[in-house]
């Protein structure tokens, strides 16, 4: 498994998930997205890149109790593992270095 | 009260998503509803539809990736190559790979589609005479031809040609015009190259044309575009090349020029030359039997020849080996059947050898039905592995196949197919989902997570009592298989010392075609066989020759004679028995002013021609009276040789020789000279009949008198064929086959340089082909038989050793209370001899229903025979019980105190 590779909507979910702390599962990791984007998410891509993350070993799951809002069912949990974090920190150093290189010019509006 | 989806859009929703996420997924859409509604959403089920099948997408495509992680582990596991993971593949791979090999052949024979349009409805029609029509009677059948299209008249035919100087006998058939639509030689069958015939070909004033097989094409004329035009002579005729007939076209599969047939000359054909077989397309509807029935009835005062009967062309060539087909088919399925139990069985041992890892991931949060798919996935990836390498078998095992085929079997299948490689791909994944389901299920609804975590004893999954069921049901199939290998052994043992009344070995034959052209009389015949045989005689390392119409075991031109036999006779025994395929050929009409002459008293026997060397060189006993010599001539008095078989049923008390005989009230008298041994000519399981020999010289007289009796008579005949005069030479020598054919070739040359020898063989050869099938299914039963008794042993094997490790806790308590190392032993190989036992019990069972299958394989062997039961027992059972000794010894060696230190 290519373990070293993230592709950028698996990063903003594992963002999503350390954001969220004990309470990041499926939904709520699709509530902060949507919110934070502004842009209508479906829950299938949310689980497909969190299936991704648990394979490469950045997220661990376990599953918790229903809540009475879920009508009962149970709910898969995700947290960050410590490989995970250190992706996050590496990504986040690559991404400020970058971003310090640049010239940040505004960009044109499009009218 | 929070909004809740209603109800039914969640069942809906429920079965789209894969099931291990379904509980996820719901709680997800539950969620969302309230979330929707809470927020006041105006269109929450399009939303809710929307995440549904989101869901659903990405369920599958997790699917997916665990499938591809299960692959990625089967595989894993396999490198690491675990002995019972090889042993389940092998054992798979022998499954498969039978059944493969026998799927080739069905393939080949019922399967693969015939390139000719209308396959399955191109029929063979033959009469109450045989297989065989007379011209006359084809014409007469031709004018009204109820419910069959394309009536086709065909005639096989040897054209003497000539390529660089040397006489080459081709193999040809005439063909009727009707045979164009027949077999589609205008459609899918076009020529590659050139032109199909025309209607006009048919006709007598046309040229004569001759389209050419590809095989002769590439052969002789070195696929060169130009044949089409050329000129090529074939008995002297010289025949225009229209055309280069398409590979594939092998309806006959042996013809290398294919000729019209012109009913040019009425007259020149008589009733009794029954040279034409004719083919046929039924009309949509019609069943073979119902066209026969109407063809019978139509045809019922065409004297002599009425249509008896309608075969598919496809049935009666499979009909040849049905027997063989069946028989391995049955032997495949077994040997498959035995293959999938001992894979059932590996992958429930293994699976049980692994519980402690099932239940660490059980208890780490996987779920059983993702374990359960795991374990089949494994299982999937064994059972690929393994059918490809049973292709694998099969493709190295097809020329072995071929090898030892009955002749024409196999041609069609050099090649494996696809649809052959279908056949084992579907196999193998049916084998390996349906004997993994059960046992992975089992594995894991078993496993106690407690104890296994532990590694505590629990009770030997591996060893429970359906374990035991499928071994004795191996050994049970395993007898069947051993049973017919030694019931076929002992056949073919017995066959092989039989004696077929002549001396088989150090014998060379050759087989010469007098063309009637050249060789009119008998006396023409006899001269060439007396000077060809003199010489040979005369060459260095040739011990002697001689000559006949017809050898044993091979073709050549024997008849069946209708007998008058002067003076009293008593005859004994039951009336003689027809070859097979043969009838009895009616008695001659009276002749005419004699026809109230009392019924005579004809009878059926055998008649060859030889010349004075034959039984000498044949070694060939001479029981009583003298052999022929060369003053036996046509001008010297009528003489005959019978056998032993015909002096026994005719003259049981007096002596033969002086006797005589005759073929009709006007034909000559011929005396009895001799009496020699009897020979076996079709089969060695066959009956002796009454044979008798006259010399070449002597042969001719029905010609002659047919000639002086006028032509009437002629034509109504004696039920003959028109007579041919092949000539099969036999030559005694030490030197082979082929050295032999060196020295005599110039020879032929020598004395006739437009003649081809036209087969070279031995009498060994001729005798080994009659046993050729049986042959063939006794390499593939013993093959099948060693490997079943493998597979059960290996089964055994591996159950009892599993049970041995499971025990090991109990067994070390047992030492330490002072058991000893043999009881312990027989502890642990107790169900082992219950399966032999009970395995060889049912075993034999089986063996009594099914053997009875081979009996027309059997010689001498009855298909119940109790001796070779009890030998294969005392064999079977000893070997299974070995099986489970071995791994049982390890039993003894258990050390008490670390057997109860893990605790």
């Amino acid at each position: 498994m290519k373990r070293d590779q993230l592709g950028a909507f698996e990063e903003l979910v594992l963002l999503a998930v350390h954001g969220l702390g004990d309470e990041a599962y499926g939904m709520a990791v699709r509530e902060v997205l949507e919110r934070e984007t502004s842009r209508s998410l479906s829950l299938g891509p949310v689980y497909t890149a969190l299936d991704r993350l648990e394979a490469k070993e950045l997220v661990r799951s376990t599953m918790a109790a229903g809540t009475q809002k879920r009508g009962g069912r149970s709910r898969r949990v995700f947290t960050l593992t410590a490989e995970g974090s250190r992706a996050l920190t590496s990504l986040q150093q690559i991404r400020t270095r970058l971003y310090g290189r640049a010239r940040m010019v505004p960009a044109r509006s499009r009218s | 009260v929070t909004a809740h989806p209603p109800s039914s859009w969640l069942a809906v929703a429920r079965r789209l998503i894969a099931p291990s996420q379904r509980e996820e997924a719901e709680g997800d859409l539950i969620e969302l509803w309230a979330r929707l509604s809470d927020r006041g959403d105006r269109a929450p089920s399009l939303r809710f539809w929307r995440e549904t099948l989101s869901l659903a997408i990405a369920s599958r495509r997790r699917l997916e990736e665990d499938f591809a992680q299960d692959v990625r582990h089967g595989v894993r596991l396999l490198r690491r190559l675990p002995g019972l993971a090889l042993a389940a593949c092998t054992s798979l791979a022998i499954g498969i790979g039978g059944t493969t090999a026998a799927f080739t052949m069905i393939d080949a024979a019922l399967l693969r589609p015939w390139p000719y349009p209308d396959a399955d409805r191109l029929v063979v029609l033959s009469t109450n005479l045989g297989r065989y029509f007379s011209p006359p009677a084809f014409r007469r059948l031709a004018g009204q031809h109820d419910g069959l299209d394309h009536l086709t008249a065909t005639e096989a035919d040897g054209f003497l040609m000539n390529f660089g100087g040397q006489a080459v006998l081709v193999n040809g058939h005439r063909l009727s015009a009707e045979v164009i639509a027949l077999l589609g030689l205008n459609g899918p069958l076009h020529p590659e190259i050139g032109r199909p015939f025309n209607p006009s070909d048919f006709t007598a004033a046309s040229d004569p044309v001759v389209a050419i097989s590809d095989r002769l094409w590439r052969t002789r004329y070195a696929s060169s575009d130009n044949i089409i035009g050329q000129t090529i002579t074939a008995d002297g005729v010289p025949l225009r090349v229209v055309g280069v007939l398409p590979r594939k076209f092998d309806f006959f599969p042996d013809s290398d020029l294919l000729v019209p047939l012109t009913f040019s000359e009425p007259g020149t054909y008589n009733e009794y030359a029954r040279t034409l077989e004719v083919y046929g397309s039924l009309r949509p509807g019609l069943t073979p039997d119902l066209a026969a029935l109407m063809l019978s009835a139509k045809t019922r005062y065409f004297a002599p020849a009425q249509v008896a009967s309608v075969e598919g062309v496809r049935e009666r060539v499979f009909r040849g080996f049905r027997p063989t087909v069946k028989i391995l088919s049955v032997v495949s399925l077994i040997i498959l059947i035995v293959g999938c139990l001992n894979f059932a069985t590996l992958l429930t041992v293994r699976s049980a050898d692994r519980q402690q890892e099932l239940a660490v991931r059980i208890a780490m949060g996987a779920g059983r039905q993702r374990i359960v798919r795991q374990l089949v996935t494994e299982a999937l990836v064994l059972s690929l592995v393994g059918g490809a390498v049973g292709v694998l078998v099969a493709y190295v095992g097809r020329g072995v196949l071929a090898g030892n085929a009955i002749d024409g079997m196999l041609e069609l299948s050099r090649n494996l197919e696809w649809r052959v490689i279908a056949f084992a791909t579907a196999l193998a994944l049916s084998t390996g989902v349906l004997f993994s389901v059960g046992p992975a299920r089992r594995a894991t609804a078993r496993v106690d997570l407690e104890s296994a975590l532990r590694d505590a004893a629990s009770p030997p999954l591996a060893g429970s009592r359906a374990t035991w069921l499928v071994g004795s049901i191996q050994v049970a199939f395993t007898m069947v298989l051993l049973v017919g290998a030694a019931l076929l052994v002992k056949s073919l043992l017995r066959i092989q010392s039989f004696d077929p009344g002549y001396d088989s070995s150090h014998a060379v034959t050759l087989r010469l075609e007098l063309p009637r052209t050249r060789y009119r009389t008998d006396a023409d015949v006899a001269r060439f066989v007396e000077l060809f045989t003199d010489r040979i005689r005369a060459l260095p390392g040739i011990q002697d020759a001689g000559a006949a119409s017809s050898l044993p075991f091979s073709v050549g031109s024997l008849g069946m004679r209708m007998v008058l036999l002067e003076g009293p006779i008593h005859v004994s025994g039951p009336p003689e028995a027809m070859p097979l395929g043969w009838r009895v050929p009616p008695p001659p009409p009276p002749p005419p002013g004699m026809s109230d002459m009392p019924p005579l008293d004809f009878l059926p026997a055998l008649s060859c021609e030889v010349d004075p060397g034959f039984f000498r060189t044949m070694r060939i006993p001479l029981i009583k009276g003298r052999d022929f010599t060369p003053f036996d001539t046509a001008a010297s008095p009528p003489v005959v040789i019978i056998n032993q078989a015909m002096a026994a049923r005719y003259w049981p008390d007096a002596d033969p020789v002086g006797r005589r005989m005759r073929l009709g009230p006007l034909f000559p008298w011929k005396t009895i000279i001799g009496v020699v041994g009897n020979i076996r000519r079709f089969a060695r399981d066959d009956e002796i009949r009454s044979e008798y020999y006259e010399p070449f010289s002597q042969a001719g007289d029905q010609r002659r008198l047919f000639a002086r009796l006028g032509a009437d008579l002629v034509r109504r005949g004696l039920g003959v064929q028109a007579p041919e005069s092949p000539a099969m030479v036999v030559v005694r020598s030490r030197l082979n086959a082929r050295a032999v054919t060196n020295a005599v070739a110039p020879l032929v040359r020598s004395i006739d340089p437009a003649l081809p020898i036209a087969q070279v063989s031995t009498l060994r050869e001729a005798l080994d082909n009659a046993v050729a099938d049986r042959r063939f299914i006794l390499s593939h039963v013993v093959g099948f038989a060693a490997l079943a008794l493998l597979l059960a042993a290996v089964g055994v094997y591996a159950v009892t050793s599993h049970v041995v490790r499971r025990r090991e806790h109990e067994l070390g308590i047992r030492a330490a209370l002072g058991a000893r190392g043999a009881h312990l032993v027989w502890l642990a190989m107790r169900e082992g001899v219950v399966v032999a036992v009970i395995g060889v019990f049912v075993g034999s069972l089986l063996s009594i229903t099914l053997t009875p299958q081979l009996r027309g394989f059997l010689y001498e062997v009855s298909p119940w025979d109790w001796l070779t039961l009890s030998f294969v027992a005392l064999l079977l059972v000893p070997a299974v019980i070995c099986a489970s000794y071995f791994p049982a010894r390890r039993a003894a060696r258990v050390d008490p105190l670390t057997a109860l230190k893990s605790v």
